[in-house]
This record gives C-alpha cells, structure tokens and sequence, in this order.
C-alpha cells in the first residue's frame, strides 16, 4: 500500500524468523513447565516446522524497542484496565445502566500495521471502546464507545485512543512514527474542530 | 474464626459466578439475534474460567491449568466463527421475518422522529450531514446514495441486471478521466475496508438503473445492507475477512 | 491460612465482575453495549483468578503457564469482540437510537456521495437518480 514502508531485506526476514523461533520455542518450554535438553530440542524442532508449515506473512518490525517505554506502557494499560472495569461494573450495578453509545473515528499518527493493530488490541481491551472497523490505507481506526452521549465524553475517549497511540509509538515505533507523534503532539487540537 | 471467613468467601464466590452463569444463560435463551448469544456464551465461559481458576486455587490442585490454557485459546473460536457468517436471515428469531423493522424504524436513519431518544436526534443530525437532512422519504437526495441502499424491492428483479442494458461495472472506467475522478479513486479503494457495503453500493448501480420501483417503496434501509439482497446467492460474510489484497480491485470505486 | 484468604477475596472479586457483566448482558440496551459488559470479566476476572492461583502456587511452572492463559486471553479476546462488534453493526442489529455520533456512517455516506458524484461525471445511466 504505502510504498514507504521498510523495505523487508533478507537480514531482516532472517532475524524475524529467528525471533518468532525464538518465542515458540520459549512457549513449548513454559507449557512443559521443564529447562531441559529435550524439551529445548524439541521445542526449537516444532518451531522450524510450525514457522515453516504455517508461513505468516511478515510483520514488518521496527527494530526499535524501548524497553522503559513499554514498562510505563504496560504500567498504564493495567491501571487503565482495572479502572475501567470497575466503571463499567458501576455502570451494570447503578439504577441508570447505560446511554447511548458514540461510534468514533480516530485519525492515527502512525500508518504501520503493526502499531495500528496494537492500539486496536489495546483499545479494545480496556473496557469501553471496541474497535468497529478501520481504514488501514488512511490510518483511521473507528471505535464503538460505551455510555458517550455528550462532546466532552467523546473528546475523552478519542484523547485516551491518542494517548495509547502515544505509549505504543514510544515504545515500539519506527523513526518515522516518532517523527510523526513529535510533529502532531496534540491530534485533539490540531485539526479544526476534530473532536 | 478465618476457616468461617474462608469458607463465607468460598460460597460466596461460588453463588455470584453461578448467579453470572443463569443471567447469561437467561440471555442466551431471550437475546433477540445470535449475536446477542454468543457473547453471552462468552460469559458463561469466562465464569467457567473463573470457576476452574477458582477451584484450582482453593483444592490445591495445579493438573486443571492445561484446560485453562485450551479455554483461553479457544475459546473465542464460536463468537469469531458465527459473527464471520451472520447474516439478516439468520438472526433473527422464529417468528420474525427477515428485513421486519423490529428494533427501530427507518426515520433513525436520517430523520430525527422524536427528541426523546436523545441519541437519534444529534446522531442524526450529524450523519445526515452528508445528505441534507431528507426530511421526507429521501426525495431529496437520490437514492442510492442514502446510505448506499436504494429503495429496492427484496426481489430478483431488483438486483438482476437484465440483457439489454450494457453492464458498467465500476472498475471498468478506462474512459480519460477529469481530474477529480482520479482523485476520487483512490480514496474510495482505500475505503474497501468496509467491506459489504461496498458489495451493497457495486450491486446497485448496475442494477438499480432501471429499476422502476424503487420511487413507489419506502425507504428501507434494510435492503440489502449487506449486499444480501435475494438474488445474491449466499451470504459472501465480510469481504474484507479474506486474506490477500482486496482493496485493488474489489472495492475498486466502492467505499 | 491468610494466603487463602487473599486468594478467597481475589476469587470473590473475579466473581463479583462475572456478576457485573452478567448483569450488563441483561441491563444494557442493545447489541454493542452488551458487548462491552462480556468482555470485561474475560479480561480482568481472568487476571484476578490468575493472580489468586499464583498466590497459591509460587513456582515458576505455575507462574509462566498462567502468564500463557493471560497472554492468550489478551490476543483472543479483542479478536472475538471486534469480530461480533463488526457483525453487529454491518447488520441490522444495530440500533441507530443509541448511537449519539456515528463517524463511520458519515465516512460512509461521504465515501458513497463521492462515488455517486464521480458516477454521474462518467455519465454511466445517471439520468436516473436525479430526483
């Protein structure tokens, strides 16, 4: 699609491939639960095989992984989640239930794949915000909202979808993403009347 | 004194996840589409999750955690497998007929009803932007573009092209084209994401251009949403689900 | 014995959020609401349940194979409610009433008014729709 994606060399693939190993072989130990020779072996024997039975396209890594960043990533996902399963529990319990819904539509910074996934996973995960369907050629993520009938309740939920846009681009994002998060720092306010 | 508190806790803990169990199963029973249904299957098996997590903890016994694995991963395979084929006829339930107007009528497409359903009323007016505001039944902006759903007939007719009128399909615009076409394009194909609609709105043009009834009809938006008008065949399930580039030509000139 | 108080209280919570989204399985108005109450204990009931068994069992077997169901959970989970998310609004369960902003009907509609208008410059049988 966007022809300025990395290019995918074969350093690249190769180094891919051996991560995805890598992790394979890393789950087939925990779920046998011992570190030993066999289960090494045979791990790293059923990952060649999965990776090159079920060949997936390949997902297109930055290279970059800031490790600090993810940490405050996964620090703020798991307050964000509690926090909002207690809302929404509260919503299930009050006298009221629930309003309307809003479908909104982020306008992403970023255009890789990968992070656009994420932060639909991400969003999706947190109680309250679904991802309904995207625009991957645009950059566009649209989201189903729970209990947002009014404008503030709106521009908070497109502010937290920008927000873990943010966390992810610092943590994982290429050059390029970052670029872009430095040059839009506050998408709320940049366009004329986005929210 | 805590074997009382562990115990209080215990059955306490036992009584609120079979108490989630029934109310989904109520819902199970009652949700008015399959939908509705499977999502409460998902409870159910996320109690049962709980559940088994639960025990587990309490008996002091770890040989379950396999079958907690196999539930996390698998888990979600029915909700995925159904909602990939739901379709109009499907879901709705015994009694019913497929295309009834059973949960809203057509006026909370573009035209606010009522102001008591606070919803409708800036929801539409914000989404009807686009197409000024049809106050009556979409006479005043042309058919096909409200929502990409013409006043067609659930027939065969609607949808069949019939002999005598040339096919135009719109990927075949080879003419030399104005500026602003081009322009046009490759926004729409970047849209192709939304998938079925684009079925509903390639369908229709090529059927649609001598349909004569489609003035007589109210607007009903239920006609073919997703492009699974009755002449259509089997319901195709989203487009964009399958693998492989699809916004090349598929929904080449469709949003 | 106060571990298996903790990890009785970790379970009565887990249990306390299974009744919540049960309880917004039947409260909530309609399809894509509902859906968000499904999703929750999945997600934190899980990881509440895992954290109680965790307590019991601080070994690193126990530990990395619940670090495998939650991570399995976390993937899944967004797939299958985005998938029905999607289904539910594509088709007519979707209740327009509860909907107070809809972005991607507008994105729609203005895709579907663009692809009209380039139609009609094509002059592909055009004559039709005006009016």
């Amino acid at each position: 699609m966007s022809p300025n994606r990395p290019r995918m060399t074969k350093g690249r693939s190769f180094v891919q491939q051996l991560v995805l190993v890598f992790f394979l072989v890393l789950l087939w130990v925990m779920l046998w639960d011992s570190v030993s020779l066999l289960s090494i072996l045979t791990g790293v024997i059923l990952a060649l095989v999965v990776t090159r039975v079920f060949y997936l396209p390949p997902v297109v890594l930055s290279g970059r992984f800031n490790i600090m960043h993810a940490a405050v990533f996964g620090l703020w996902f798991v307050y964000s989640l509690v926090h909002a399963s207690v809302e929404v529990a509260w919503f299930a319990f009050r006298r009221r239930a629930v309003g309307a819904g809003s479908v909104i539509a982020c306008d992403l910074r970023t255009s890789s794949d990968l992070l656009m996934t994420l932060i639909a996973d991400t969003a999706s995960l947190i109680p309250g915000s679904i991802i309904i369907d995207s625009d991957r050629a645009l950059g566009i993520l649209y989201l189903h909202v729970l209990d947002c009938d009014s404008e503030e309740k709106i521009r908070t939920a497109k502010a937290q979808v920008y927000h873990i846009e943010e966390l992810l681009i610092r943590a994982l994002g290429s050059h390029r993403d970052l670029a872009a998060l430095r040059a839009i720092p506050d998408p709320m306010h940049q366009h004329g009347g986005e929210g | 004194m805590s074997q009382i508190v562990l115990d209080v806790l215990i059955v306490a803990a036992s009584v609120l996840l079979a108490a989630s169990a029934v109310m989904a199963l109520y819902r199970i029973v009652r949700g008015p589409s399959i939908l509705d249904r499977m999502i409460a299957t998902d409870v159910v098996l996320a109690s049962i999750m709980c559940g088994l997590g639960g025990y587990m903890a309490l008996s002091g016994r770890t040989d379950l955690l396999p079958v907690l694995i196999v539930l996390a991963m698998l888990g979600f395979v029915g909700s995925v497998s159904v909602s990939r084929y739901v379709s109009k006829s499907d879901s709705m339930t015994p009694g019913a007929e497929a295309g009834a107007l059973s949960d809203f009528s057509a006026s909370d497409w573009h035209m606010p009803k009522s102001s008591d359903e606070a919803g409708s009323g800036s929801g539409a007016g914000a989404g009807s932007s686009a197409s000024s505001g049809a106050a009556t039944d979409s006479d005043a902006w042309p058919d096909d573009v409200a929502r990409g759903i013409a006043n067609v007939a659930d027939g065969p007719e609607a949808v069949t092209v019939r002999d005598e009128e040339p096919v135009v399909g719109l990927d075949s615009g080879s003419d030399p084209e104005p500026a602003d076409a081009h322009e046009a394009e490759p926004a729409d194909a970047d849209e192709a994401e939304l998938g079925t609609e684009s079925e509903a709105v390639a369908a229709h043009p090529a059927g649609e251009d001598s349909a004569p009834k489609r003035e007589e009809e109210p607007f009903d938006e239920h006609a073919d949403v997703d492009g699974e008008g009755l002449g259509t065949g089997p319901d195709p399930g989203p487009a964009d689900a399958d693998d492989g580039p699809d916004d090349s030509d598929e929904g080449r000139g469709a949003p | 014995m106060i571990l298996d108080i903790i990890s009785a209280v970790l379970i009565l919570l887990g249990g306390v959020l299974s009744l919540a989204a049960a309880l917004g399985l039947l409260r909530f108005g309609d399809l894509l609401s509902r859906m968000h109450a499904s999703a929750k204990p999945q997600v934190l009931g899980l990881l509440v349940v895992a954290l109680a068994i965790a307590i019991q069992f601080p070994t690193w077997a126990t530990v990395t194979t619940l670090a495998i169901v939650i991570s399995f959970q976390l993937v899944t989970i967004p797939v299958a409610t985005h998938m029905v998310g999607r289904a539910g609004y594509r088709t007519k369960h979707l209740r327009r009433s509860m909907l107070y902003r809809d972005e991607l009907a507008e994105a729609v509609d203005r895709a579907e008014a663009r692809e009209l208008a380039w139609e009609r410059q094509r002059g592909t049988g055009t004559d039709h729709h005006d009016g």
